[in-house]
């Protein structure tokens, strides 16, 4: 995922501001998205990628949404033919390393929409870190469809 | 010519025998070659076909308009089916949208095989209403089906099938998650289990397996 690493260096290239933003955004997050559900949906995913520049591992102790009541991690593993949900207490992200968080594996469990989202919204999530820093994630809300196709591309490999 | 030979070899039972068990095997091939069955179809890893399909009972459940769904709605058309819940953030809406990618990729195949229906049973009984269901299944493609019922006729359906669910209680989650089967079902016009489909889902490679095994149970009806 170096094509994400790279502008986000330019832009610390430029002025202090940066250098502000850089103390507190210790993980580049990169495609960051939610599927488009029901709007009835009593709950949602996001997933997105997380790359660590660090050299020392990073551990996310939680998140939490202005847009959703709770938000939990989560990972979907499927064993012996069965599906199921664990709740993840953190996630580390190893020093000079990345995760990702994608369907059926890790994701970020949204639960109880304040509003219904539709593709094109963005949903605001932060995520705490070990240590009490915040780091704040867009992610945009991406149609079922669109996906659908994206996801069937990802199983070829 | 043939008359010829057989009164050389007819002084030698044994070699007359061979030629008469040569005669009847060749015929037997011969048949089976030009007029029964074709060759078993050759599926993609994630797909087993059961051999023979697995009969079925009656079942009675409820499908997203409030009508009855049992195994006369199984009847006459072929059933991908699914096993999940709708207060399931990941893999349920994932398997919901690559069925969905199957349906287009069925429909673009250039020998038209038939127009399966998609069913998506609830095994969350407790939360999933016909209601429910109503806003949730049909959102990912207007043509599928949800399915609910009462926890016995749930049940019913599952154990013939071998599909497992498991209530699992988490102290936030929405309250509980289930554990369930994750394989997807293709279950044939007679209303019997035909085959399964495991993950991890590729959605071309569905497809195809689909119109090899249509074809296949076609041709020896």
């Amino acid at each position: 995922m170096n094509r994400h690493t790279l502008p986000a260096i330019a832009l610390c290239l430029f002025g202090s501001v940066c250098i502000g933003a850089a103390h507190a955004e210790t993980l580049n997050v990169t495609e960051a998205w939610v599927r488009e559900a029901p709007p009835t949906s009593a709950v949602n995913a996001a997933y997105m990628h997380i790359a660590n520049p660090d050299k020392k591992d990073q551990i996310i102790t939680g998140a939490s949404s202005p847009q959703f009541d709770t938000v939990e991690i989560h990972r979907t593993e499927i064993v012996d033919g069965m599906a199921r949900m664990l709740p993840q207490e953190r996630l580390a992200i190893p020093a000079n390393g990345n995760v990702s968080l994608e369907p059926n594996g890790l994701h970020l469990m949204l639960i109880q929409a304040k509003q219904p989202l539709k593709a094109g919204d963005h949903v605001e999530i932060n995520l705490s870190l070990d240590g009490g820093a915040t780091q704040k994630v867009d992610a945009e809300v991406r149609p079922g469809m669109a996906e659908g196709m994206d996801h069937s591309q990802h199983m070829q490999h | 010519m043939p008359t010829q030979p057989t009164r050389h070899f007819g002084k030698s039972a044994p070699i007359w025998l061979i030629g008469l068990t040569a005669l009847i095997a060749g015929t037997l091939l011969a048949q089976y070659l030009f007029n029964n069955t074709p060759a078993a179809p050759t599926l993609s890893p994630s797909t087993t076909r059961l051999d023979p399909a697995r009969v079925l009972e009656d079942f009675a459940l409820i499908d997203h308009r409030q009508s009855p769904f049992g195994l006369t709605q199984l009847k006459g058309r072929w059933t991908f089916m699914f096993f999940g819940y709708t207060h399931c953030p990941d893999i349920c809406p994932t398997t919901l949208t690559t069925l969905n990618a199957v349906a287009r990729n069925i429909a673009a195949l250039p020998n038209t095989p038939p127009t399966p229906q998609y069913v998506f049973v609830s095994i969350d009984p407790e939360r999933d209403t016909p209601e429910l269901l109503a806003k949730f299944v049909p959102y990912f493609n207007p043509d599928f089906i949800g399915v609910t019922g009462t926890p016995s006729a749930i049940d019913a359906l599952t154990k013939q099938l071998s599909v497992l669910y498991l209530k699992v209680d988490v102290p936030d989650s929405e309250g509980y998650l289930m554990d369930h089967s994750a394989a997807l079902l293709l279950i044939d016009p007679h209303g019997r289990l035909h085959a399964l489909m495991s993950p991890p889902f590729e959605t071309t490679l569905m497809a195809d397996d689909f119109q090899k095994l249509t074809q296949y149970y076609e041709a020896t009806q």
